[in-house]
Formats: C-alpha cells, structure tokens, sequence
C-alpha cells in the first residue's frame, strides 16, 4: 500500500496542485502520491508541530500519527478543498490528543502580573501597547538570551492563544485558514492573536522588571 | 490608517487591494511608515525565536514505513469470517434460548392472567349482589327458587332478577375464568351456585332467604364440582379447583382456598350434610343452578 521513498516517479508530480494530488492519491492510494504529500508537508507541518508541542520527539510522533489519519481518512476527502488547512487541521488534533495524553496542559503557567484572561482586544491599545517604547523591554538582552526568552514565553501561553500565534505568525497563515483548522471564527481569531501579543508584551515587561530589581 | 489594519500589515494578513492601499499610503505618509517600522520591530523582538527548525533526517521514509506498518496490522474484527456457515447447532441454540425464555415467562402470564378473572369473577358476584339486594329491598326476601308447580329450580334466581329488570347483562352470570358454554333456554348457563333457602319441615317447599334476618349468610359462590344428583368433593372448577369466590348478604366478596367458610361448615351442603336447603333459617347451602333438587 505505502513504501518507502525513492521512486523515480516523484520528480513527475511535482507540477501538480496539492488538491489534484490528493485527490488522485485518494482515488488510487497510490504510494508514490502518498509519499509526495508527506515530502511537500514534512517541513512545514514538522515546524508547527515542534513548536507547538515544544518537543522534538513528540512532534515526530505526531507527524505520523497525522498522516497515518491522512491516510485512513482520505476517502473524506472532497474535490477541490484546500489540503493545507485540512492537513493542519488534523495535526493540530492530533497534537492536542497527545498533549493530552501527556498530561500538559501548560495553560495557566503565566507571570503573575499577566492576569486578564481574554488580553488586550482593542487593536489600537494593542499597537500603542507595542510601539510605546521605542528599544522595547527586550532590547537589552543579548540576542541569544532573547531567542531563548522568545521559546520558553511562546510555550508559557495558553494552548489556545498558543495554537493561533504559531498559526498566524511562524506558519503565515491567514485569519480565514485558522479560523477553517481551528473550527472558530474569523473574529475569534484576530482576537485570540491580539491576546497573544498583549500577553507576551506584559511578560517581557514584567521580565525586564524582575531583571532589573 | 486604523490600528487594526496596521497590525495586519505588521502580521502579514493583508492581501490583494488591500495590501497595495496601505503600502501606498505608507509610502507618501512617513508618520504611518514610520509607526509601521516600529510595530513590526516590536513584534520581530517578541516573537523571532531565529530557531530555523528542521525535520529530522529520514522523517518521510520513517513515517511511510509508519504508515505501512499500521495499516497492514490486522484488527480483531478482521478476524471475523466475514460469511458465518449455517450450523443447526446455533438453530438449537436459539431455539433452547427461546424455550426458556418462554418457559420463564409464560407461568407469570398465567398467573396473571388467572388472577385477572378472579378479580373479574369477584365483580360479577358483586354486581349480581347489588340486583338481589334491590330484588330482597322490594320482596323482603331473596329470589325464591320454586315460584312455579312443585320442583325447585335453583336457577330461579337469574330468572327472577331478569323480570324485574334487575339483572341487564346475563354475561354476569359467566365466571370468566371458565369457558362460556352456549346459551340454553332464554337465560343460558349460570356458574354460580345459589342460596336455596331453608325448610321449616322436611316436607316442606323451601323458603327463601328472608331479608330482617341479621346474621351475614353467603349467598352465591363459584359453583362446585357435581353431577346431576350429587356434589363432588374439592373446590369450584370454575377457578382450577384452587377455591372459590363467594358473595355474602353483606355484598362483600371473599375468596376461599377451601370450601369450609366457617369452621367445618361446608359451603355447599347444609347442616344434614345435604346440597338441599338449609335446616333453620340461619342454615345455608349453596346449589348448583342446574342440581336436580328434589321436592320433599
């Protein structure tokens, strides 16, 4: 049914959309097909993954487990929908199912002084909350120090305002295909990212604060 | 340029016209550019982890062989045959599972059923009570059970109480515990033995039961087991010979498992041990509606 890579076949199917390729992979289950798709995702899907769970091993674990569903549920699959949100839409179940199941459910690790729960929801308290400074509360870290900060803050948000950033923002989607993977709407999303945003801005203050005192 | 738009410029959610709107304006407005420069540096320095992930090596081929694995895994169902043969030994049982279950269930059908037309036998009696309590209101006795010529007829009763338009519906007179017979005469078959009264001498033509009397005497019950001349031992027929309705002057209904009401006074003979009428006023018998009794 699936095999390995290395046929001489994939260079061939390249040209072809995502959602041609999977429709014929649905009609033929062929393993040439299958192993496109993987190859075309393996990047992109594996990078959300990590970032999400915030670990390598488990995102791997993931990865597979998405596309053994993507595999078992490609009868579902209809002519013409976009694959990606699809894709991503399994994976993030996926991803949730195995937090889970590892028991993580890092929602409510937030600095103390973070304590609104919906954020900042207003856009303009929001750009003027961003751009008030002009260095920014991080700009006298070093650069690594700040990657670092960078990581362990993102895994600090709620899974939810978590999931819609690493969307947004590392995985450039638009408001519209995270409002399709996350089942929410368009709205829910700008103000999910906005959340986000306001939250990591008052972490790095109050981690400026605490650097300094 | 509203906030919300800048943020998506920022974000890089703005696509097509809109796009191009806000780049033109940006470029011919340093202040919005300027605001826009500094937002986008904001958000590069929350959120650039510079960690340019990789997927491990080999993640594809691992994964397809993942795949393979899983889905050439056979699940217990696959197990099943998917064409079970005919066996008669799943006829038997079947047919032994449904044995028992009827077995289980049809003694409690019966029993219930058989409680049902008790029940429906004791309001019979108490409908027939309420017509012979008008009739003795009007008479001052009971029906008699020989009005004409010199033979009793015990079945009188019913008679009497039809004429006096007291009795309207004969299937009263059926215990529905027993199956109807067809109707003979213009009353049919009664199943309730009756009251026959009493004689003051042996010779004498039964007298009814009287109405002043103060003593509660019964007055019908299920009939017993006879033939033409004599009562058979045991219980009334009517309910399987497990006992017998019986109706009091009272109008109270009771149910006997044994023909001896009060003491070892058997129901359906009297004093003299006799299915005839009693031998003082406050001696009862009940008969048969159809019994041969004969004159004295």
């Amino acid at each position: 049914m699936v095999k390995a890579l290395g046929s001489e076949a994939v260079e061939d199917l390249i040209p072809i959309s995502d959602e041609d390729l999977f429709s014929r992979y649905r009609d033929s289950a062929s393993p040439d097909d299958f192993n496109e798709l993987v190859r075309r995702y393996e990047r992109e899907l594996f990078r959300y993954l990590a970032r999400y769970l915030g670990n390598p091993a488990l995102a791997e674990d993931v990865f597979q487990n998405t596309f053994l569903q993507v595999h078992l549920k490609r009868g579902l699959y209809e002519d013409g929908r976009p694959v990606r949100p699809w894709l991503y839409s399994i994976a993030t179940h996926q991803a949730v199912d195995a937090l889970r199941k590892a028991g993580r459910h890092p929602t409510v690790s937030l600095d103390r002084r973070v304590t609104s729960s919906g954020g900042e929801s207003d856009p303009g308290s929001l750009v003027d909350l961003l751009v008030g400074e002009a260095s920014g509360p991080l700009a006298e870290l070093q650069e690594q120090e700040r990657r670092e900060w960078v990581t362990r803050s993102i895994e600090k948000l709620p899974e939810t305002l978590r999931q819609t950033l690493i969307l947004a923002y590392y995985q450039d989607m638009k408001y519209r295909e995270i409002a399709e993977i996350l089942k929410i709407p368009v709205g829910t999303v700008k103000s999910r990212l906005h959340a986000a945003l306001a939250k990591l801005q008052e972490m790095a203050r109050a981690s400026r604060q605490d650097g300094n005192g | 340029m509203k906030p919300e738009d800048l943020l998506d410029y920022a974000l890089g959610q703005l696509e097509g016209p809109h796009r191009e709107a806000i780049e033109a304006e940006l470029a011919i407005d340093p202040a919005p550019a300027s605001r826009a420069d500094r937002l986008g540096f904001a958000l590069r320095q929350l959120l650039d982890d510079g960690d340019a992930i990789e997927p491990p090596a080999g993640l594809a081929s691992r994964t397809a062989s993942f795949v393979t694995d899983r889905t050439s895994r056979r699940a217990i169902l696959d197990f099943v045959p998917a064409r079970v043969p005919f066996r008669w030994a799943d006829v038997a049982v079947a047919a032994g599972v449904l044995m028992a279950g009827l077995l289980t269930l049809l003694p409690a059908l019966s029993a219930t059923r058989s409680k049902m037309n008790q029940m429906g036998c004791g309001f019979n009696l108490q409908q027939l009570g309420v017509s012979l309590a008008s009739y003795a209101t009007r008479h001052n006795h009971y029906p008699d059970v020989c009005t004409k010529g010199d033979v009793p007829h015990v079945g009188h009763y019913a008679v009497a109480l039809r004429d006096e338009h007291l009795l309207r519906d004969l299937d009263s007179l059926h215990c529905p515990c027993k199956e109807k017979c067809p109707l003979s005469g213009d009353i049919g078959h009664i199943d309730y033995a009756y009251n026959v009264g009493y004689r003051q001498q042996a010779s004498d033509r039964p007298e009814p039961v009287r109405l002043a009397l103060p003593q509660v005497l019964p007055l019908l019950a299920d009939q017993p087991p006879h033939d033409d001349h004599a009562i058979l031992p045991g219980n009334s027929p009517n309910h399987g010979f497990r006992g017998q309705n019986v109706l009091f002057s009272d109008l109270h209904v009771e149910w006997f498992p044994t023909r001896h009401v009060k003491g070892d006074r058997d129901l359906f003979l009297n004093d003299h041990e006799r299915p005839e009428p009693g031998v003082s006023p406050h001696d009862a018998a009940l008969v048969p509606a159809v019994f041969h009794l004969a004159p004295r």
